[in-house]
């Protein structure tokens, strides 16, 4: 493909971003953003070292080569940190300025929307960003000055194009650049880093007269891999204004959605990721075969995400009433520069795109560029981006009548070669099975029949996989014909059957909560620690009783603030049963042990008469 | 998601033409009320041997009779209780399972309690018995015909997309 029909292509399906209102980063030309940055080296245990001022680097310089060492990291510091007077004054000019239609309202809180563990593992988690290493508070305000004045010289809204051809496939890859992710300092997110890249693919195939077609999407998206990623051209979830797919970006984290809504996002601490593991088996099991029957799982038993109190939860707006980017919105995307043939800043330079914080969970650390992730290795999105979506088994739809034949073909050669191969070894079997007949009555032959007996037996078991196996076959031949009477008839498999774990924005029903419900969310936690201090001070004789009695108070509140109480109650029943249970067993253990032995022999003496009198 | 949603239009359908109940919702209601007789029953021995009690020390008296008394008014209103539940299993009313499982959750609660303070042996029979009404609540059919009258009461949902598929 020339250069040029890569380009048309991009054009043809570039997609619509839309944005939260209150967004301050939107993607922009890298080269403006590199010549605002300094390039910096970070080796183990020394300072960090200053390669080139900001002003000084261009693209070409940055894939410029350099070496530090094994252990160095090279990254890009975007923006300095504001000072006490230039923060007043900007908030004041801000404040007289900015219009109210204009600014992000969050709505009720994400602590609100969410049970008491997470709440409390939220609580340690924004502790825990007093010790990790992060990226500066006032860094997004000065990063948002910067950036406008970035548009106010050069208003562009670009994209970088990729076109890739793997498997029968046409993988288009656009990739946007922020200078800034504010979702932590800006939206009560997860994090904050300079320099953000997201992505998302669109993948076509070319007919009979080679025209090309879209058929599947895929947004990059938090928690979410493989199949999940990606969604049908036909799926009514896909947004599309013509031919160019919807993306609703997240506020903030410009993470990427099909549908507009706040989302919520579950970041696992990689520390309790074992006891994520545990409770979620324990949860599972509960689910199956201890909660009461509910109708609103789905057939497939599937209920969404399972949750987990060890997870932080976080929400991610996105809206879609902010500006739009993109064919028939408030702005348009420029002429996109095509990245199919890696230029060097794409290829050569493994470094960060902003700063590196130091955080060991990397989260307020910057991203590498598109082909790199933050370690130097090559993306899965970058060097097979079919598998990344898990599209790696999915042939192109004009191909698949002419795979299912040759996958016919191969199964019917197979079917032949396992029949020469039964006739054969059932002829051997029937041999060998005279030979045996053969022996009967003379005692000299024991060993020999033995062996023979021996031989018979693993022969008659090869050959009953081979039977199988044929069985096997002509099944799966069958399915294969029909499948291709389904394909020939028009027919198209189900367009979310490939989803596994879909995310789903929060429905306006689970997030009408209450005042009250928002201010309980906020001081629960607060109030949990000091009445525990309160108990261990005043009334440490009742200490457990008292612990046990806050939690069951507090859990109750919580319960009834999100209309489970049925679920609290039963959950709390069961468990005293089992406890009741136990005592009961360990109270009256040789009563159990007799009673189970009288009931067990009643019951087989009652068997065997009632057999009699048949 | 099809069948099932079929088969509670099906239940629904049932409950409108006004068929019986299953069996079991049908066992549970009088095992609830036969709950209720023997609480309100444990209400009035408690009371009795609160009252019958003749200890010569008058603190002891105090703190006996006191004792009683307060498991008397639990056990009683556990009897008042379990003939809401009772009730609320008569009428398949929407509060009657979630009632019944309080029922069960306080009356083991109480046991427990009871228990670690040397519970008379009554205890453990109630305790058996509240076991055996948790797993008998939990009965498939028991819980399908709360669920349906719900969902009677409610508007039938619009299925989703993937309920159309």
């Amino acid at each position: 493909m020339t250069p040029e029909e890569e380009r048309l292509l991009l054009r043809r399906f570039e997609p619509v971003v839309k944005y939260t209102k209150g967004e301050q980063f939107f993607p922009i030309d890298i080269e403006q953003y590199i010549r605002a940055c300094s390039l910096w080296v970070q080796r183990p245990n020394r300072y960090p070292l200053r390669l080139l001022p900001e002003g000084e680097l261009t693209p070409e310089r940055l894939a410029e080569p350099r070496n530090h060492g094994f252990d160095a990291i090279y990254y890009l510091k975007f923006i300095e940190p504001l000072n006490v007077t230039e923060i007043a004054r900007h908030r004041i000019r801000e404040g007289l300025t900015r219009k109210s239609d204009q600014v992000f309202r969050a709505g009720p809180g994400r602590l609100a929307r969410v049970g008491y563990g997470s709440r409390f593992v939220d609580a340690l988690f924004s502790l825990s960003l007093l010790a990790r290493g992060r990226v500066p508070g006032d860094t997004a305000l000065a990063a948002s000055i910067a950036y406008l004045e970035m548009l106010k010289e050069n208003e562009k809204y670009c994209y970088y194009g990729r076109v890739v051809e793997q498997s029968d496939w046409i993988v288009l890859q656009y990739w946007f650049f922020y200078t800034y992710n504010n979702w932590r300092s800006g939206y009560v997110g997860a994090n904050d880093h300079e320099g953000d890249w997201e992505m998302i693919c669109i993948y076509l195939y070319r007919d009979d007269e080679e025209q090309a077609h879209p058929e599947w999407v895929a947004y990059a998206s938090h928690d979410f891999s493989g199949d999940d990623l990606r969604r049908r051209w036909d799926d009514e979830e896909l947004e599309k204004v013509g031919e160019h797919p919807v993306v609703y970006a997240g506020a903030g984290s410009h993470a990427s959605y099909f549908q507009e809504g706040e989302y919520l996002a579950e970041i696992e601490l990689p520390f309790l990721t074992p006891v994520i593991r545990f409770t979620r088996r324990l949860q599972v099991f509960w689910e199956k075969n201890i909660l009461p029957y509910d109708h609103r799982k789905s057939a497939d038993g599937e209920t969404g995400l399972i949750f987990s109190i060890f997870r932080v939860p976080f929400v991610d707006y996105a809206r879609g009433e902010g500006l739009g980017i993109g064919p028939q919105q408030e702005k348009v995307w420029s002429e996109p520069e095509i990245i199919s043939n890696p230029p060097a800043w794409v290829s050569q330079y493994r470094g960060l795109w902003g700063l590196f914080a130091q955080d060991p969970f990397a989260g307020e650390n910057a991203p590498a560029g598109p082909m790199y992730n933050r370690d130097g290795t090559v993306r899965q999105a970058w060097y097979d981006p079919l598998g990344w979506a898990g599209l790696d088994k999915v042939p192109p739809p004009q191909e698949r009548l002419s795979l299912i034949q040759a996958r016919r073909t191969e199964i019917k050669a197979d079917i032949s070669n396992i029949e020469a191969q039964i006739e054969e070894k059932s002829r051997e079997l029937h041999k060998m099975g005279i030979e045996l007949a053969s022996m009967r009555g003379f005692p000299h032959l024991r060993d020999a029949r033995d062996l023979q007996q021996a031989k018979i037996n693993a022969l008659s078991k090869e050959l009953d996989q081979l039977l199988k196996q044929s069985a096997m076959d002509e099944s799966s031949l069958e399915t294969l014909h029909l499948y291709a009477e389904r394909i020939k008839a028009g027919e198209r498999s189900p367009v979310r059957a490939h989803i596994r774990r879909a995310h789903h924005p929060t429905t306006s029903e689970s997030i009408r909560l209450n005042k009250l419900a928002e201010i309980w969310a906020a001081v629960s936690i607060g109030i949990m620690m000091f009445s525990f201090i309160l108990l261990a001070v005043f009334a440490r004789d009742f200490l457990i009783y008292g612990i046990a009695s806050v939690i069951s108070v507090i859990v109750f509140v919580e319960a009834s603030f999100r209309g489970q109480i049925t679920r609290f109650i039963s959950s709390i029943t069961v468990g005293l049963a089992v406890v009741s249970g136990l005592v009961i067993f360990v109270e009256f253990f040789w009563a159990i042990v007799v009673a189970a032995v009288l009931v067990s022999g009643g019951y087989i003496m009652w068997e065997n008469i009632r057999e009699l009198r048949r | 998601m099809a069948n099932i949603v079929d088969t509670q239009k099906q239940a629904v359908e049932m409950l409108d033409a006004g068929e019986a109940r299953p069996w079991p919702v049908r066992v549970s209601t009088l095992l609830l009320f036969l709950e209720a007789l023997g609480l309100i029953g444990l209400s009035v021995y408690s009371y009795d041997a609160a009252v019958l009690q003749q200890d010569s020390d008058i603190l002891e008296l105090i703190l006996i009779i006191f004792s009683g008394l307060t498991r008397t008014i639990a056990f009683g209103a556990l009897g008042l209780l379990a003939c809401a539940a009772g009730f609320g299993f008569l009428g398949l009313w929407r509060t009657g399972w979630p009632t019944a499982m309080l029922l069960q959750g306080l009356c083991l609660l109480v046991s427990l309690g009871l228990h670690l303070r040397g519970a008379p042996p009554y205890i453990f029979g109630l305790m058996g018995y509240c076991i055996l009404m948790v797993i008998y609540l939990h009965h498939p059919e028991v819980q399908q015909a709360f669920q349906t009258k719900q969902l009677q009461e409610s508007k039938w949902p619009e299925p989703g997309p993937e309920e159309r598929l």
